[in-house]
């Protein structure tokens, strides 16, 4: 007997995968009400009571074993791996959509590969007046059923043991729904092909482009159906509602053509107000501490380079993140409470249509909205848009969507332009200010996946159909896990590169060619901020951004913010500290930089060339790096970030014309 | 009748299916499948059915090619009524 085994976690999308994995695992991936959350393949370990392990691999949902999306090929591929690359499935069904589940289950089934039907939501049986005979499903379909799901079905000792079970008996299906006899009755065409098994069939379909493979899909779908129907009005029952259906009356507003949008835009016009209204209060508190703390640390450490690096290099480029960390929870926040309630679907239902004429579908509106958190996850989840033409306007739009990295430049540069006043004494002028540089990254987006919507090649129409999840309020724990682990990716992943930057940034900062000694603070340093290194390269590029209106020192902070936009504040920051004698709040410190003639470095005109040059250009490597591994060619990724970065400059040396 | 001349909340067997996507198919929409509708909306050219207990968007545009006989005990008058 093998100690561990392999099994893999298969199913429709949005049947609570991810979230049966995580509870068998103790890992948090990502769940959500929505279908395609799950865009590539990961791995968990669990133990059996017996003591035997489990490897378990959560895969993308798939409707049947003919892939439309990239998401599902991965599936595919590994469902077919069958010997040899695994020792089992796990099929997750859910209760409310059985009859459509099954459609997948019995080609499974009919792949012979050992199989354990997990009915999952099992605890909606009562309130959707749902009666399921497990025992008689079992029955038809020749393979262990098991009922799981919240209250009083979220029973993981009786799972753990009926898998158990499973591995060790590893027992193919006992019945076919596609015998090799029923094969040749219902496909006569394909006698040429000499198709031995149902194996051999799905292989032909997918792997080998023949003329009639559509139709044979149809024809075996229709086919599983009729089969299906036979026993499952046997061993499914679901009676009349008596109470009202919440979620049909919530559609009633949140899909109508007029309030649905109303509803939409208003969530949309919160999310940026709290955004930059709510998150002020804890951003002060972190100001403050990063001030306490600086002004601790000068004191008590001894007074030389290791003390002013750790407080003008590290501290402040550390300081210079953590402060956006607010705002950033706000956003995420709303997100996933979208992704988890099930109204994202309605979000793909009502623009749809409006999506159309830039190219792409409802669909890809998930992605340009997760881009506002971050483009390379919003870049991976296209892989569930069936069309290769839309999913390449979307993945190469979603960079101009603003991701929770350009927020630190924005908020910074706006609370320095933009007065403090509100708009009938509700709207305050820089949520608003904000909530415009959002639209302006959406309507950006737009622009650019019509101009690619002109230019690409159509080959054949695609439409949106989809299942529309029940609304649900996530649990607490639920959505707490992923809100945590979404901000634990941004800090930590931002982090690591903003504490090499700083670190570096504050060496060149502080070194030079020449040996001038200068003094800050009571240090002495080979040389000042002006001859340093970084002093040196800022003079040299100075002409090229001169034209927007940026110094040298801002130019540093834009070059070095192309590996990651958030670097451009930790750079000032740590630019400013290395010059500065008392550590302050960086927008006072800002507003007081000023030209040798008096002229305020940051006006109102320089801010908004800034805030318009972070609005276009494309200064993330991951993204190009995600780019390139989606569309498999780096003419993409370069063409994205010559076309943004240039209509970036353009775009501020307008506005700084105009404006100046 | 096509399902794009049904009304909401009537319900209705397909009776065809012209030439359909697969993705349509495996969402359950078959000849002989009973439907309802639940929302059509001209503006946002959606349609929004309950198949087996499941709620499925579909574009307008594929409604048309649905073929449906609306179910005899209900009140044929309203459901029948062409939208145009």
């Amino acid at each position: 007997m093998k100690n561990s085994y392999k099994l893999l976690l298969v199913g429709n999308s949005n049947v609570g995968k991810s979230t049966l994995f995580n509870i068998l695992t103790g890992l948090h991936r990502q769940t959500s009400n929505y279908p395609g959350t799950t865009v590539a393949e990961s791995t968990g370990y669990f133990k059996l009571p017996d003591g035997t392990g489990i490897q378990l691999i959560d895969l993308p949902g798939t409707e049947t074993l003919y892939p439309h999306s990239m998401d599902e090929e991965v599936t595919r591929q590994e469902i077919m791996s069958y010997p040899g690359g695994y020792d089992g499935i796990i099929y997750v069904a859910d209760v409310d959509s059985l009859k459509k589940n099954l459609l997948l289950l019995t080609q499974i089934i009919d792949l012979k590969i050992p199989v354990l039907l997990i009915i999952n939501k099992a605890d909606k049986m009562a309130s959707k007046a749902i009666e399921i005979d497990t025992d008689g499903l079992e029955k038809y379909l020749g393979i262990p059923v098991f009922l799981f799901g919240k209250k009083p079905y979220d029973r993981k000792e009786e799972l753990l043991k009926k898998i158990q079970e499973f591995v060790h008996l590893r027992k193919p299906p006992a019945t076919a729904f596609f015998p090799s006899l029923r094969l040749m009755e219902t496909f006569p065409e394909l006698k040429k092909y000499h198709i031995r098994d149902y194996r051999d069939l799905v292989k032909l379909l997918t792997e080998k482009n023949i003329r009639e493979s559509k139709e044979i899909i149809k024809k075996e779908i229709i086919r599983r159906y009729q089969l299906i129907n036979r026993f499952f009005s046997r061993i499914y029952k679901r009676r009349p509602l008596k109470r009202k259906d919440i979620t049909g009356l919530l559609d009633r507003v949140l899909l109508h053509p007029f309030w649905g949008y109303v509803v939409f835009f208003l969530i949309m016009f919160l999310l940026f107000q709290s955004v930059y209204q709510l998150a002020e209060y804890p951003m002060n508190y972190i100001d403050g501490l990063y001030h306490k703390l600086s002004l601790f640390l000068l004191d008590k450490l001894p007074a030389n380079m290791f003390t002013d690096l750790i407080v003008n290099g590290l501290l402040s480029g550390i300081f210079g993140v953590l402060i956006f960390v607010p705002q950033i929870a706000f956003l995420f926040l709303f997100i996933i409470l979208m992704e988890k309630t099930g109204y994202m679907s309605r979000v793909v239902y009502l623009t749809d249509r409006w999506m159309k004429p830039f190219g792409m579908s409802g669909k890809s509106l998930v992605p340009l909205i997760s881009g506002t958190a971050c483009a390379v996850p919003a870049i991976l989840a296209t892989r569930s848009i069936e069309s290769r033409r839309e999913r390449l306007i979307t993945l190469l739009s979603i960079p101009f969507t603003t991701c929770s990295a350009r927020l630190p430049v924005y908020t910074i540069i706006i609370a320095l332009i933009i007065p403090e006043k509100t708009i009938w004494g509700l709207i305050g002028l820089k949520g608003l200010t904000l909530f415009l540089l959002y639209v302006l990254g959406f309507a950006s987006a737009l622009f650019a996946a019509w101009l690619l919507h002109q230019f690409i090649e159509k080959r054949s129409a695609s439409h949106l159909i989809m299942l529309m999840p029940d609304y649900h309020l996530p649990s607490f724990r639920e959505w707490i896990f992923d809100w945590l682990d979404k901000l634990r990716s941004f800090v930590f992943g931002a982090g690591k590169i903003i504490v090499a930057f700083s670190v570096i940034l504050w060496f060149l900062g502080t070194h030079g060619w020449q040996n001038n000694q200068g003094e800050m603070k009571g240090v002495a340093y080979p040389v000042s901020l002006e001859k340093s290194y970084l002093g040196q390269f800022g003079r040299i590029i100075e002409p090229v951004f001169k034209p927007l209106g940026f110094d040298w020192k801002i130019d540093i902070a834009v070059l070095s913010s192309f590996a990651a936009r958030e670097i451009f504040i930790s750079t000032l920051a740590t630019i400013y500290s290395v010059e500065d004698d008392q550590p302050e709040k960086i927008v006072d410190r800002l507003r007081k930089e000023k030209y040798a003639d008096g002229r305020p470095v940051f006006d109102f005109a320089t801010g908004i060339a800034i805030l318009l040059f972070y609005a276009f250009a494309l200064q993330c490597m991951s993204t190009l790096a995600v780019i390139k591994q989606e569309t498999g060619d780096w003419k993409y990724a370069l063409g994205a970030f010559v076309l943004m970065t240039g209509s970036a400059y353009v775009v501020s040396f307008i506005a700084y014309a105009l404006l100046n | 009748m096509k399902l794009i001349e049904l009304r909401p909340d009537c319900e209705a067997y397909i009776t065809s299916l012209r030439d359909v996507p697969v993705k349509m198919l495996e969402m359950g929409v078959l000849e002989g499948s009973k439907i309802k509708l639940l929302k059509a909306s001209p503006l946002q050219q959606m349609l929004l059915l309950q198949l087996h207990g499941n709620r499925i968007a579909l574009p307008q545009e594929l409604a048309e090619k649905i073929e449906i006989e609306p179910l005899p005990d209900q009140d044929n008058l309203y459901c029948r009524k062409l939208k145009k």
